[in-house]
C-alpha cells in the first residue's frame, strides 16, 4: 500500500517522479525485469497524468496532499431537478491509479475546448494503453505481462510526460 | 521613473539577440514561444554536453530572464540533455528557420504554438495534404483581407462567365462564419442537403461517404454547354430534420490524431483538402470533372486563408481595395510569407492582386496609383527574400510587368451593385452594368487558368 501521505510531507513533485519512473521502468526492460518494469511504467504514467491535471487541467491538492479535480465533484454540479443527492465515492473525484485514473483525465478534456488540443495529446488519449495495467501487478508473476504490453506502457509513459514538457515550452494549447 | 519593462514585441526581438550571442557558440538553439508569447532558448548539447552549472549556461540565462522579462518561459534556458524528449522540439516539422548553420556558427530556429495562424507558415507539402498538382491547379481562391469587397459576387460573375464558355464549374463556399456566396448562386431547390461542415465533422469520425454535397446552381443562367456546382458551407436538411450548424462550425479546426498504427495524423489543412476532393468527385460523379474550382475564402487572417491560399489553390486572387488598412493588412501577411523564403518563392508565382469596387470614374490615374501601391508591397516583402542570389524574377524597377502579381485586375463599381437581389433578378449578371464591371476581371482570370483540356 502506498504510505498515506500526510500535510506535513513536502507537496509531491510528479513531474520529477515520473522521470524516475521512467528512466527506472526502460533500465528495468533492458534487464529483462518485466514486472518491475511495467509496473514503474505504469507508475510513471500515473504521475505523468496527475502532473498533466495539476499543472494544466485545473486539479488541486487537497489538505492531505492528495490531488483532486472539483469539476468531478457532485457538490460542484447542481442537482437535476426532482433528482435524489447521492452520495459521492471520493474515488471519483480524488486522482489515484490506473486505469481509472485515465478514465479522469479524459473526463476533464473532453470538457475542454476542442480547437486547442494537440495532435499529440489527442492522439494519446484515444485509447486507454493501461486497460489491462493495475498497481496489484507487482504481486504477479510476470507471465500476465507481454512484451507487446510492456511496449505499449512504456510508450505511453513516454508520450504524456513528453505531451508535459511541450505544453510546459510552448504553452497549454498542446494540451487543452 | 524607469521605463516600462519589455514588450510583446520588444521582449522577442530581445530573446532572438540572445539566441543569436548562444548560436555564435557553435550550438544549434530554438527559440521557442508558448501560447502567451512567453519564449524560451532551447540550446542543443546533444553532441557535447553543456554542465547546468556552467558559467555560459548561467550568463545566458541571467540575461535572457533579464530582457525577456515579463513575456519569460517557465523555464526560461534549457539544453537538450536536460529535457525529456529534446527531439519534439529540435526536429520539430513546424520549425522555422531564422538563420542556418554557418562555420562555427549553430542553427537558428523558432518553434510557436499558437491558437490560429500557424497554417500561414506552414510548408507546402503535397504528400502531406494530399493534394495532387492536377487537382490544385484547376482551384483559384478568391481572398479579400478585408469583407465587403464584393468577392462572392466576383466568384458568381467568373463562374458564370465560364460556364458562358462551355466550362464545368465547381463553386466552393468556404466562407464557413458568414455564408455568402450560396445565395447568390442557388436558391432552396439546388441546394444539397449537406455543406462543407458537414463533411468536415463526419468525415472526422469516418462517416463522410453518402453526404450529398454539390447541387447544380439554379440561379445562373448560363448559355452554352457550360455547367455551375455549388457546394454550400451549410446543408439544406430535410423538412422536420434536425441541422445544427453552429455546433457544429464549433468543432471543424480541429486537428485529428490518426485513426489507426501507420496512418498519418489529419491536420485542419487536410481535413479541407479531403472535403475540397469529395465535392470535386461528386460534380464528376453527377456530370464530369470540373475544369475549375472556385474557392469563396473567408477573409482577415484565419486558418482557412491561410490553408486555402498557401496549399490548395493554383491561382490566388487577392481582392484589394486602395486603402491604407487593405495594404497594412497584406504588408502584414507578405511579411509572415517573407520569412519563409522557400514558401515566399512559389507563393509570389501564384497571386494576382484584384482592384476591388475600384471607382474609376473620371480618373484614369487611379488604376495605376492602386498598382504602385501593390508593387510598393511587393518590393518590400515578397520580392525582398533573403539569401537570394538569382536576379529576382519580377523585379523591374518602374513595376510595369502587365502580367506580374501587382498589375491589378479592376473590377468597376457602380452603385446599382449595392444591395442586389439574385432571388429577385436572377438574370442579374446580364445586367450592362455587372458586365461592364467584371468584364475586365473575368476575361483576365479566364487567361490565367490553366486549359482546361489539359491532362483530361
Amino acid at each position: 500500500m502506498t504510505a498515506p501521505t500526510t500535510s506535513a510531507a513536502p507537496p509531491p513533485a510528479f513531474r520529477a517522479a515520473s522521470g524516475h519512473h521512467y528512466h527506472s521502468a526502460r533500465l528495468a526492460a533492458a534487464d529483462r525485469l518485466t514486472i518491475a518494469a511495467d509496473h514503474s511504467a505504469g507508475l510513471a504514467a500515473e504521475c505523468a497524468i496527475k502532473a498533466i491535471l495539476l499543472d494544466y487541467l485545473g486539479s488541486r491538492l487537497n489538505d492531505k496532499q492528495r490531488p483532486y479535480n472539483g469539476d468531478l465533484e457532485l457538490s460542484s454540479h447542481p442537482n437535476p431537478p426532482g433528482g435524489k443527492w447521492r452520495k459521492q465515492d471520493r474515488k471519483e473525484y480524488l486522482h489515484e491509479h490506473l486505469p481509472d485514473l485515465w478514465g479522469q483525465l479524459t473526463t476533464i478534456l473532453d470538457r475542454r475546448r476542442a480547437r486547442e488540443t494537440g495532435v499529440l495529446f489527442l492522439r494519446l488519449i484515444g485509447h486507454n494503453p493501461f486497460h489491462d495495467w493495475d498497481v496489484s501487478g507487482r504481486y504477479g508473476d510476470g507471465t500476465a505481462i507481454s512484451d507487446a504490453d510492456l511496449d505499449r506502457h512504456l510508450r505511453a509513459a513516454y508520450d504524456l510526460l513528453a505531451a508535459h514538457e511541450q505544453a510546459r515550452v510552448l504553452g497549454t494549447g498542446a494540451l487543452a | 521613473m524607469t521605463t516600462a519593462s519589455a514588450g510583446f514585441d520588444s521582449s522577442w526581438l530581445a530573446a532572438q539577440k540572445v539566441a543569436e550571442d548562444a548560436a555564435a557558440l557553435g550550438r544549434d538553439v530554438v527559440l521557442a514561444r508558448d501560447l502567451l508569447g512567453r519564449s524560451s532558448l532551447l540550446i542543443d548539447d546533444m553532441s557535447e554536453r553543456l554542465a547546468p552549472d556552467s558559467p555560459e549556461l548561467s550568463s545566458l540565462r541571467e540575461r535572457f530572464v533579464e530582457v525577456t522579462r515579463p513575456f519569460t518561459g517557465l523555464e526560461p534556458v534549457q539544453t537538450a540533455r536536460s529535457m525529456f524528449a529534446p527531439e519534439l522540439f529540435f526536429t520539430a516539422p513546424e520549425l522555422t528557420e531564422v538563420s542556418p548553420r554557418a562555420d562555427g556558427v549553430g542553427r537558428i530556429c523558432t518553434l510557436e504554438r499558437t491558437v490560429v495562424g500557424t497554417d500561414w507558415l506552414q510548408r507546402d507539402d503535397d504528400s502531406a495534404s494530399g493534394t495532387p498538382v492536377s487537382r490544385r491547379d484547376r482551384r483559384v481562391a478568391l481572398y479579400g483581407f478585408k469583407g465587403g469587397v464584393g468577392r462572392s459576387t466576383a466568384t458568381a460573375v467568373l463562374a458564370r462567365h465560364l460556364a458562358d464558355l462551355g466550362r464545368c464549374v465547381l463553386v466552393v463556399d468556404l466562407d464557413l462564419e458568414s455564408p455568402g456566396v450560396s445565395n447568390l448562386l442557388s436558391d432552396e431547390a439546388g441546394r444539397p442537403r449537406h455543406g462543407i461542415v458537414d463533411h468536415l465533422v463526419e468525415a472526422a469520425v469516418g462517416n463522410a461517404d453518402n453526404l450529398e454535397l454539390v447541387g447544380r446552381a439554379s440561379l445562373l443562367n448560363h448559355h452554352g454547354n457550360g455547367e455551375v456546382f455549388l457546394a454550400p458551407a451549410c446543408g439544406l436538411p430535410l423538412e422536420g430534420q434536425t441541422y445544427s450548424y453552429l455546433s457544429k462550425l464549433n468543432r471543424i479546426y480541429t486537428d485529428l490524431p490518426a485513426t489507426g498504427d501507420g496512418a498519418p495524423p489529419r491536420p485542419f489543412a487536410v481535413r479541407l483538402e479531403q472535403a475540397i476532393a469529395a465535392c470535386e468527385d461528386q460534380v464528376e460523379w453527377l456530370a464530369r470533372r470540373p475544369d475549375h474550382v472556385l474557392l469563396d475564402s473567408r477573409a482577415g487572417i484565419h486558418d482557412i486563408a491561410a490553408v486555402t491560399l498557401t496549399r490548395l489553390s493554383g491561382l490566388a486572387l487577392l481582392f484589394a481595395v486602395d486603402n491604407p488598412s487593405t495594404w497594412e493588412g497584406y504588408r502584414m501577411l507578405l511579411s509572415e510569407w517573407q520569412r519563409r523564403p522557400d514558401r515566399a518563392r512559389e507563393l509570389r508565382e501564384r497571386i494576382r492582386i484584384v482592384g476591388a469596387m475600384f471607382h474609376s470614374a473620371g480618373d484614369t490615374e487611379r488604376l495605376g496609383v492602386l498598382r504602385k501601391n501593390a508593387y510598393d508591397m511587393f518590393v518590400d516583402t515578397l520580392y525582398n527574400l533573403p539569401d537570394e542570389d538569382e536576379p529576382e524574377p519580377f523585379y523591374t524597377p518602374e513595376g510595369q510587368v502587365d502580367d506580374a502579381p501587382y498589375a491589378a485586375i479592376p473590377i468597376l463599381f457602380g452603385n446599382d451593385l449595392v444591395g442586389l437581389d439574385p432571388l429577385r433578378s436572377r438574370r442579374w449578371p446580364e445586367l450592362p452594368f455587372v458586365e461592364a464591371a467584371y468584364s475586365k476581371f473575368t476575361t483576365t482570370v479566364e487567361r490565367l487558368l490553366p486549359d482546361p483540356h489539359e491532362d483530361a
